[in-house]
């Protein structure tokens, strides 16, 4: 059992079904899956039912606001306002005239709030949280390495942990949150940036699975964000896949279009249930285009093959018929695949849109992956122009995911793994 | 005036939800703001916003509306007195300095005493997401009323029951209990 009171992130969401499902707050579906956890995990029987205790006490203890008195003035107050409202609805005229007095008071109480707070915003230095992150930086004895990548940092939206960003990863999530980068090496971490950052984060981010996402309230959510590592320690005993932030970006409206190329993996070793799921996922992203988006879908078996050319987003039935109509067969040549995705996505390139291949295979590639191998060579180069790669491992077991994570993590994009489709729900859309 | 439908019935409405809330949202707001007087304005405040809305519009939200609209208004007051931090995310490390009493934990002999008094020590955001959970809110409405996504709620909630459990005195008491109540399930901490 951990005693460690900041468990890492990405451990958070499923820990915290175990607590969901002690207060009763679970789908019947999740609480299945707590309930065979339950059975089979060693100790977590034991953590739920101390959660159930000390959820029991806490119930049991409840306040009692019947000690709290009821205040008259409030009572009071709330009647006069009726009282005004009867009045004002026999005599419509001074109703108008009071309610534009109203309207006139509120304005100039906002107005002088409004300019009463901006003082109040600048001078409130957030100084702990500054300290904090200052602590945080490697001591002398553990100096950044100069090679690192590094380089910035941000504050979490929801612990006040720093989060290390390597250097293009911080500069996507600034275009996409207009939020400030912080330069860890300079060491000025100034107290009004983190809080800035800060207050971007916590409307912006919420934490998912391994790490942080982009969310924004009624956005929608289609394109995978960036994936990197910190070779330095965020908190003692954290894992190594803690360092490890994948961040999910939804598309709001202000966000540009997308330019998606599928490279979709037919071969004979995708099972027929991994690409019914496949079809599934796909369908399910390509209903959240619009006709500012274009798809292309490249198939790879024996050769590789364009199935759809860019086609507008818009166009639900043709992108649905081309899914459909995937068929497995041959083995995998991922290589000419990956060759040919680029090559579409360079071709119909949204400039400020996002621009991504999205391979989604069983893991059996055909080709090695190295670090100067062609195939990482193209990746590479082709994250610098824009083109990201993002990774969907589909089905269960026998994946390669350090081959596939290699690929994402030189592709400047991020790696999933869909096993289900509730989590390629969670992933896609 | 957006009220519908008859005046009277309104007011009935109003004054009844003022019956039934304003010990529980007062007592909600102070534990924010720490402070009886400024509560109790943010409560006033909420009701005299509810006199002017609709019924309808409502429609049976009616709590996580007024818990809402407290809240608000409590943030905007901490942020008018420059606290807003306390209810940010900077909040974790500031549980350390704010660990509950030695002396006072070894007098609490019952379980439920001290997780009352550990939860009073939690950090604001922790705390808060207990007291909607106790005020009989499901994740769903503490997420609308603390602006969250109910996935995030789900988590902050894990992680107070956490601290809440992990805190070495409680995990004497559950032992304790444990042993007194079910001598044949020992514990394996």
């Amino acid at each position: 059992m951990s005693d460690k009171p900041n468990t890492a992130n990405n451990d958070d969401q499923r820990a915290a079904r175990l607590t969901a499902c002690v207060l009763d707050e679970l789908s019947s579906a999740e609480r299945t899956e707590v309930e065979a956890d339950l059975a089979s995990v060693p100790g977590k029987r034991q953590a739920y039912e101390e959660l159930t205790q000390i959820a029991e006490e806490l119930q049991a203890g409840k306040w009692d606001d019947s000690s709290i008195e009821r205040s008259s003035t409030l009572r009071t107050a709330v009647l006069e306002r009726f009282s005004e409202t009867d009045q004002t609805v026999e005599l419509p005229k001074s109703r108008k005239t009071f309610s534009r007095r109203r309207w006139a008071l509120v304005i100039t109480i906002s107005a002088a709030l409004l300019l009463l707070a901006i003082p109040f915003q600048r001078t409130m230095v957030p100084e702990r949280l500054a300290n904090n992150i200052k602590n945080w930086l490697p001591t002398q004895a553990q100096p950044v390495p100069e090679d690192a990548d590094v380089a910035y940092i941000m504050a979490s939206p929801s612990e006040g942990q720093p989060v290390v960003l390597t250097k293009p990863e911080a500069e996507a999530l600034a275009t996409l949150t207009n939020a400030p980068i912080v330069n860890l090496r300079d060491r000025e971490v100034s107290a009004e940036l983190v809080e800035q950052v800060q207050e971007h984060l916590r409307q912006d981010l919420v934490t998912y699975g391994d790490g942080l996402c982009l969310s924004r309230a009624g956005g929608r959510r289609s394109v995978l964000g960036q994936y990197g590592s910190c070779p330095m320690p965020v908190a003692a005993g954290a894992s190594d896949r803690a360092h490890r932030f994948e961040r999910q970006r939804r598309c709001s409206k202000r966000v540009a279009a997308s330019n998606l190329v599928f490279l979709l993996d037919v071969s004979g070793s995708m099972q027929d249930a991994n690409k019914l799921l496949l079809k599934q996922a796909m369908k399910l992203l390509t209903d959240q285009l619009t006709e500012n988006d274009r798809v292309t879908i490249v198939t790879y078996a024996g050769d590789a093959g364009l199935t759809l050319d860019t086609t507008n987003g818009e166009s639900k039935e043709t992108i649905h018929a081309a899914i459909d109509a995937l068929n497995a067969n041959g083995s995998t040549n991922g290589s000419a695949g990956i060759q040919l995705a680029y090559e579409k996505a360079t071709g119909s390139f949204i400039k400020d849109g996002a621009n991504r291949v999205i391979l989604a295979t069983d893991g059996d590639l055909n080709v090695s992956v190295t670090e100067d191998d062609d195939l990482v060579k193209l990746i590479t180069d082709k994250a610098k122009s824009g083109v990201f790669l993002t990774v969907l491992g589909f089905g269960e077991g026998n994946l390669k995911d350090g081959k596939l994570e290699k690929l994402a993590d030189n592709g400047n994009g991020m790696y999933a793994y869909i096993d289900s489709l509730r989590e390629a729900r969670k992933v896609l859309v | 005036m957006a009220n519908d439908g008859n005046g009277c019935d309104h007011r009935e409405w109003v004054l009844s939800a003022l019956d039934e809330y304003e010990g529980r949202l007062t007592r909600y707001v102070r534990r924010i703001l720490g402070d009886e007087e400024a509560a109790r304005d943010a409560v006033q405040h909420a009701f005299l916003r509810l006199c002017d809305q609709s019924q309808t519009e409502l429609n049976g939200r009616l709590a996580p509306w007024l818990y809402t609209v407290c809240r608000n208004k409590a943030l905007d007051s901490l942020r008018l007195n420059g606290r807003h931090e306390s209810l940010d995310g900077s909040q974790t490390h500031e549980i350390a300095g704010r660990e509950p009493d030695p002396a006072l934990a070894a007098e609490r002999e019952d379980l439920g005493s001290w997780l009352r008094e550990l939860v009073e020590a939690l950090p604001t955001k922790l705390r808060e997401v207990i007291d909607l959970w106790l005020d009989g809110f499901s994740y769903t409405e503490g997420a609308e009323i603390t602006n969250r996504t109910p996935s995030h709620v789900r988590v902050v909630v894990h992680r107070a029951m956490t601290k809440l459990r992990e805190h070495p005195r409680t995990r004497e008491l559950l032992r304790d209990e444990s042993s007194t109540e079910q001598c044949s399930q020992p514990s394996t901490m």
